[in-house]
């Protein structure tokens, strides 16, 4: 008997995500994890997992799954995916329980391009340094360190799900979707020149270029004006910081990002805003906002504070 | 880049709401680097709460922290106050033999890399394995580990046109930087050679060899003997030979 979910097509770079690795960066390993780990809570959330359990993440094209296994119980959440079950429409943000032989479809998505898909207990993954994160760069996490493929069988921890009640994400919980992101100025502000801090806070400045991946949004628009020759010794970096290299145009570093980069970072998009940032797909226009530290500490308490609300916030669908 | 120098002053900066970046001062350095690691370990001894992780470079310290646990005026205090003088070192230090097969299909390019210089191909292997290196840095991607010490007759600039691929183990070197590449990644360094040993390695305990502070040698090995290393690197040996390091590396 099978144990799983089969996976019947999917779109490259689907992958196993979980809330992503710690304590590995001083030997090269980057986080990675979710690209919006809070769309990755709220799935996890609505099948009553913990909020790292790992998920499937999925980009802009969807994916197709049978259920191989007695019962499941899942819920998508994300970006404007379309989902259906043996070709019928079914709500997202919502546990569904599923049987064996059930085809799970989700469509393209167009102005919001990550989903994720948990199940009930999660995936039977061993954790390579801590997390099942997929980083396919390093062949890390995942199956085998890769991204998903079709023909591929996915184990389960739970091949039965028990009948209960199912919930749902009320539409009125759901975070706002922003354009403009707030930033801390710097670790490197002063390599930049007041215009070229100016340039970055203008109000539409800049649209997210086409070769933008998990590694990094590289950004279209106005130069941003540096002092001195644009390079830095290699220093630590984290997902969020907005690098400048020589061309003057950003680069956003995201979730698979490396540790340590060499050009000089103007600011950071604060943790509460990045998980929104990486649901707009490339040729979205974007712009920033400077926040202090304190106020951008504060953004993330509340977040923090509205993820432990959450079962409470869940709708019991009769 | 501007010269080495260490800062009058440490200087903390916000990066995001949930790191700090501890700069000590700028470009490349051995007692700049020594002092980062001496701080690292200093503070990873206080067992600080709310540091979540650190993350040390060549001249600067990332602190990754939880802002519900510690603020970052309290971090700022808190590593303010440790005095780099009077520290111990109590960091375990190894010099690593590690081995090369250079030039061919293992380094493509060694020959340009020579002509550059006006060197053999020869040459450049016994300069790029004379120096007893210093490990600054593990960073960019898994056991990436950094080297400084190149003889300045081999000082290179990167490749104009980066590889979209080069293979996990690869040997190269970048303006006056040497490289060990942990796992397979686009670079736009001088490949002069690859070596067997996996800096990184999933299945084996430890996962990674090499730290920073630690000191490498180079030695030619033959194509015969590259594949038997990497065969014995897979199953989980470390091939590499391991010598305990006393005193500050040179």
């Amino acid at each position: 008997m099978s144990r799983g979910l089969l996976v019947l097509q999917c779109t490259p770079g689907t992958t196993i995500q979980d809330l992503g690795r710690v304590g590995y960066r001083r030997y090269g390993v980057t986080r990675s994890g979710a690209m919006d780990p809070v769309a990755l809570q709220i799935a996890n959330c609505l099948v009553g997992n913990p909020f790292d359990t790992a998920a499937i993440e999925m980009n802009i094209g969807g994916a197709d799954f049978r259920v191989a296994c007695e019962s499941v119980r899942v819920a998508l959440h994300g970006g404007d995916f379309v989902l259906a079950i043996n070709g019928v429409r079914a709500p997202v943000s919502t546990s569904l329980r599923l049987r064996q032989g059930d085809i799970i479809s989700i469509g393209r998505a167009r102005q919001r391009i990550r989903c994720y898909l948990a199940i009930e207990g999660g995936l039977d993954i061993e954790p390579t340094l801590g997390s099942c994160a997929t980083h396919t760069r390093a062949g890390l996490g995942g199956v085998n360190g890769a991204a998903l493929e079709t023909g591929q069988e996915l184990e389960l921890l739970n091949t039965k799900a028990p009948l209960r009640k199912e919930f749902s994400l009320p539409y009125s919980a759901f975070p706002h979707p922003r354009r403009q992101f707030r930033v801390v100025l710097g670790p490197q502000a002063h390599r930049f020149t007041e215009d070229g801090i100016q340039t970055l806070l203008q109000s539409a400045a800049f649209r997210i270029d086409k070769d933008s991946d998990s590694v990094g949004y590289r950004l279209t628009g106005n130069r941003i004006e540096y002092i001195g020759d644009g390079n830095i010794v290699s220093d630590p970096v984290v997902p969020g910081c907005i690098q400048v290299p020589a061309s003057g145009l950003p680069l956003i570093l995201m979730a698979d990002c490396p540790t340590t980069g060499g050009y000089p970072k103007i600011a950071t998009v604060i943790s509460t805003d990045l998980p929104d940032l990486a649901q707009l797909p490339p040729g979205s226009e974007v712009s920033f906002r400077a926040v202090t530290l304190e106020e951008a500490q504060f953004a993330r308490q509340q977040r923090q504070q509205w993820l432990a609300e959450l079962p409470k916030q869940l709708i019991e669908l009769a | 880049m501007s010269e080495a120098h260490r800062y009058a002053q440490i200087c903390f900066s916000a990066v995001g709401d949930c790191a700090m970046l501890v700069e000590l001062g700028a470009g490349i350095d051995e007692a700049l680097n020594e002092s980062v690691l001496q701080l690292e370990t200093q503070i990873l001894k206080l067992s600080i709460r709310g540091i979540e992780e650190t993350t040390p470079a060549y001249n600067a310290l990332m602190l990754h922290y939880n802002p519900d646990v510690i603020s970052f005026a309290t971090l700022q205090e808190t590593v303010s106050a440790i005095d780099l003088n009077h520290v111990t070192d109590t960091r375990e230090r190894f010099l690593w033999r590690v081995p090369v097969c250079y030039g061919g299909e293992f380094g493509e390019d060694l020959d340009s890399v020579a002509n550059y210089h006006h060197l053999t191909s020869d040459e450049v292997i016994a300069r790029h394995c004379a120096p007893r290196y210093r490990v600054y840095m593990i960073g960019f991607a898994p056991g990436f580990t950094y080297l400084g010490g190149l003889d300045k007759h081999l000082h290179t600039p990167r490749r104009e046109n980066p590889r979209l691929q080069t293979p996990a183990g690869s040997i190269s070197i970048g303006g006056m930087q040497a490289l060990i590449a942990g796992v397979s990644m686009p670079s736009g360094w001088q490949l002069l050679g690859q070596t067997p040993i996996a800096t990184y390695q999933p299945d084996r305990d430890p996962h990674f060899l090499i730290a920073p502070g630690d000191a490498v040698e180079f030695h030619a090995i033959r194509p015969d003997e590259f594949s038997d290393m990497q065969q014995a690197a897979q199953r989980g040996d470390w091939v590499a030979e391991r010598s305990a390091l006393t005193g500050e590396p040179s």
